[in-house]
This record gives structure tokens, sequence and C-alpha cells, in this order.
């Protein structure tokens, strides 16, 4: 396995030019993350047209931002989700003028209840930190992946199966060595932060595990899709598709609360899902044995992925009779 | 302009026939469109549904994401030893990646019109002035088409371009509140967006549907086919086509 990783990083230092725009590209990310969630502050928005300060009586001040206008914003500025609701006056009768759900703007702004939208967007900075970079790490895994493929490509797996290396070894080599190029500028990041005492939620031992879990998963994904298509092409995209696809869905950007409870169901099996619930119930502190089996099932699905690669793998470089 | 035609006819029938982009330019948008407008369809009333706005924002997406197949079609595997045919035949060194966008160009277009008029019909997404979307999509697909080239042409190998290509798209598109609208972020994240020349497409497309307001609309075409042009002119100061021998 050793022999595999060092051959690796030989290959790779050839490309010294992707290898610093990679690392960069990193850093850029990760750091846009933590600039993005220490900045944004997630409030319900509402343009009062022609409206005087005072006379509005909303409880909630500090979860909700309202704008006095007096011009009628437009249509567009609702859609574009710039404002939320628009209230205006109209012959001493108060109109509400929104595209969303009436209700929850509703119960946001008349709710005595503090907590009642913290419960609707109910994520603190470091389970955000984790959403957004969750998207760019999964995407990375695949690109580096590559070299997998392009050894398919130009026929130097058989060259290196004929050599009396395990599968696994081979297979494991990768593993580590796609895993060490995520998880080790994202780590300095972190750390670069720390130093700084940016507030970005978890400790750096708490992130050494989740960037690990994360960076993990990445890479055995990447190696089974890999593993399956001759054209590197073909799997570069079939892996993006499906990385964009199930990200969104398993919630990186925004939770998806859906009533129906079947299509809740279905969304558990993606793990980003699990993997974002288990950030939040860390920062919160009630981590308990239902959080663990999220994690546990995550890492699960990282090894069964290893699984199908090496199996994949044998079966298609074994001559059977 | 003989040789251009028979070129792109080649790179297209070579585009066709590989079944992972034809998935990657029809099946994929409508999948998003359809996931995402379902999961978030009860925040939204009956006037403006989710697909409205979904509908919009990811064909735009997709449209973006086209710069991932041009520079796949420019550097892949099976394509080199044609480009060094073409470097020895007696034409011009720039017709290799000329051809390259116009051949991915056609054949995004018309898939994604098509995905485009079967979202409409199936969602009834509003749409007004067709006339002038249609022409915003065609310059944003030559737009991301020619950043695909460009940075093909800037990097050389398909590993960098490629892994370049994914995040500045992806960034591009998250900035520009594709994914999901980052307005009611606050002041510092609506500022930060502006960075992005899809917010002001967006922006634009949803002014022209919903208020009738005109105002950005040449803006955009000037923005878009101007930074067209600059690609095209780094693409033909960094093309040598020495690195494309093999």
């Amino acid at each position: 396995m050793l022999v595999m990783i060092k051959n690796n990083i030989e290959r790779i230092c050839m490309h010294k030019v992707f290898l610093i725009v990679a690392n960069l590209l990193t850093i850029v990310t990760v750091a846009a993350a933590i600039i993005l969630t220490n900045m944004s502050i997630s409030k319900i928005n509402i343009a009062a047209v022609n409206i005087e300060k005072g006379t509005l009586n909303i409880t909630n001040t500090n979860k909700v931002d309202v704008t006095y206008l007096h011009k009628d914003p437009s249509m567009s500025a609702l859609v574009e989700g710039r404002y939320d609701a628009i209230i205006s006056i109209d012959n001493n009768e108060y109109k509400i003028k929104c595209i969303k759900n009436k209700d929850i703007i509703n119960n946001a702004i008349y709710s005595k209840n503090q907590n009642s939208l913290s419960e609707i967007n109910g994520r603190m900075v470091g389970s955000n930190i984790i959403g957004y970079i969750m998207m760019f790490i999964f995407i990375q895994g695949i690109v580096y992946a590559r070299l997998f493929a392009e050894d398919k490509e130009k026929h130097l797996t058989e060259r290196i199966l004929l050599s009396p290396i395990k599968f696994s070894s081979y297979i494991g080599g990768y593993v580590i060595f796609i895993f060490a190029l995520i998880f080790i500028p994202t780590i300095f990041v972190f750390v670069v932060a720390n130093l700084f005492n940016i507030n970005i939620g978890f400790s750096i031992l708490q992130y050494l595990f989740l960037v690990g879990i994360l960076s993990l998963l990445s890479s055995s994904f990447a190696l089974c899709i890999s593993s399956f298509f001759k054209n590197s092409n073909t799997s570069n995209m079939l892996g993006n598709s499906i990385i964009i696809l199930t990200s969104i869905l398993g919630g990186s950007f925004y939770s998806i609360i859906k009533e129906g409870g079947l299509l809740n169901k279905f969304l558990l099996i993606i793990p980003q899902k699990s993997i974002i619930s288990y950030a939040n119930a860390l920062e919160r502190g009630i981590v308990n044995f239902n959080y663990n089996c999220k994690i546990i099932y995550v890492i699960l699905i990282s090894i069964i992925f290893l699984i199908i690669a090496v199996m994949k793998t044998r079966k298609e470089y074994i001559y059977k009779e | 302009m003989k040789t251009l035609f028979l070129i792109v006819k080649e790179d297209l029938i070579n585009l066709i026939k590989n079944p992972m982009w034809i998935f990657y330019a029809t099946l994929f948008p409508i999948l998003l469109v359809v996931t995402l407008g379902f999961l978030t369809n009860e925040s939204y009333s009956s006037v403006v549904s989710s697909f409205d706005y979904y509908g919009i924002t990811l064909i735009i997406y997709s449209a973006l994401m086209s710069g991932l197949t041009s520079s796949n079609a420019f550097l892949e595997e099976k394509i080199k030893k044609p480009n060094m045919r073409i470097i020895y035949a007696p034409c011009r060194d720039s017709y290799i990646y000329i051809s390259k966008i116009v051949a991915t160009f056609i054949f995004e277009f018309i898939f994604h019109l098509i995905d485009m008029a079967i979202l409409v019909l199936i969602f009834n997404i509003h749409l007004d002035s067709i006339f002038h979307l249609i022409i915003i999509l065609a310059l944003v697909e030559l737009f991301s088409v020619t950043l695909g080239i460009m940075m093909c042409c800037i990097f050389k190998t398909e590993m960098t371009a490629n892994q370049i290509l994914s995040i500045v798209i992806n960034l591009l598109a998250i900035l520009g509140g594709l994914v999901f609208s980052l307005d009611g972020y606050g002041k510092v994240v609506r500022a930060i967006s502006l960075c992005s020349p899809f917010k002001y497409i967006t922006k634009n497309i949803f002014q022209i549907i919903y208020d009738n307001d005109f105002s950005l609309f040449l803006p955009v075409i000037l923005i878009l086919v101007i930074g067209t042009m600059i690609m095209l002119g780094i693409c033909k100061l960094t093309f040598k086509k020495e690195d494309y021998i093999c």
C-alpha cells in the first residue's frame, strides 16, 4: 500500500500547477464558507410601505427586519426573495401581500414565542459551515479520483495488477491518498481561523472528526463510481450529478422539511442528511445513542462503497474461464 | 468556412454518441427542477409556485454547467489524435477550439430549449416575452461554453481544467443565488452576491416576467457579450498548438 501512495505522490507532483491550484481552491472555498456564515443574518424581511415607524406592533424585533419604503416594491423583488412580505396601508386597513405561505409569515410576526423562528431555521454556525463545505469536499473527491480513472483508460491498471499486489492494497492506497489531499488543506484553514479567534462553531478536535468522516465518504464514493466506468469523463459527470442532487436534497444549504412522511423517510437514506443532523446535535451538545447511530451509518456506507469498488475491480481484471 | 463546418459536424456527432452527455443535458435539469420544486412546494403559495422560481434558476444553472461538457469535449483522451490531425490539416489552428465552442453550443442549446418547453408545459411556469428570454438563454450558453474552453486553453490538462471549472461554476452559481435565494440573508451577503453576474441575469429575467421591466436587459446582454469576447481573446492568446501534440 505504501508503494502505491508513494507512486501517486510522485505522479501528482508532476502536475505541480494542478496541486497548487487545487489546494488554493480548497482554502478559498472553506474560508468563504466561514466568512459567509459569520456574516449572514437570517431574518424575515418585511417591506412596510407608507407606514410610520412604530405603528407596527411586532413582538420579535430581533427575528424580523422591517424596511420602510415610500413606494411599492416590484413583484419581482418578492419572487427573488428580497422581501418575504409587503405590508401596505389602505384606508386605515393593513394589507399583507406575499407569495410565500401566509401562515409562516403570520406566525413569525405575531407569535409571542421567541424561539419559534429558530425552530424553523435551527442551525448554528458550525453546522452551517459543515453544510456549505460538504458539496465542495465531495466534488474534490471526484476530481482527485480521476487519477484512478486515468489508470484504467491508459491500461496502467493491468500492469500494476500483474505484480503481486493485493486488490485491497491498490484501492487502499488511492483511498489514503485522496483522503489526505482533501483533509489536510481543509483542516489547515480551520486551524488558522481558530488562531485568529474567528467563530467557527466547533472545536478543532470535533472538526478533525467531522471533516475526516466527510473525506472518507467522499473518497470511497468517488472510487466506487470510477470503478464502474471505463471512461473517466462518464464517471466524472455522473458523480457530479449525483453529488449535486443528493447534497441539495440532503439539506446542505437549507433544511428541507416536508410534511408528507413518506418522502421524509426516503430522504433519510441520503448520508448527507445524517451528517448534518449529527453536526447539529454535536453543536447543541445533545448527542445520544440515536445520533451516534447516524454516524455509524455513514461510516458503514463508506466501507460498503470501498468493498464494492474492490469487488468490481477484481471482477473486471481477473480472467475466469 | 467549409472546413469549420466539417469539423463542427464531427464534433457534434462525437457529442451525440456519448449517452452520458445526453443525460447531463436533458434529464439532469428536469430531475433537479422536479425534485427541488416538489420539496419546496409548501413554502410557496398558488400565485407563484416553487416551480416558477426553480424552473428558471435551475435552467440557468444547467446552462452554466454546459461549460463542463465543452471542456470535456476538448480534452478527452479520444479527441487527442483527431486534434493532432486538425493541426496538421491545411486550415486555421483556431478552428480547433472554435469548432468545439460552436458544436457544444448547438448541442446544449437545443436540448435546453426542449427541456424548457417540457417544464413550461407540465408545470405551467409563468413566462412572458419569450423572445427576450431565448436571447438571454443563448447568450448564457455561449458565455459558459467559452468559459470552459478558455480554462482548457489556459491549463492544458484535463485534471486541472476540470477541477477549477467545477469549483468556479458552482461558486458563481451559489453566489448568484441560483440554488437558493441569497437575498434574505442580510446586507453583507447581498453585497457579496453582486459579485456574480448570474445575480443580474436572474434579476433581469424576473423583472421581465413579473414587472414588464426591460431596464436591465441591455446591460445584461452587454456584460455577456463583452465577457464572451474577452474570453475568446484570451483563448487566442494562450492557445499554442505545440501543447496538443501527443
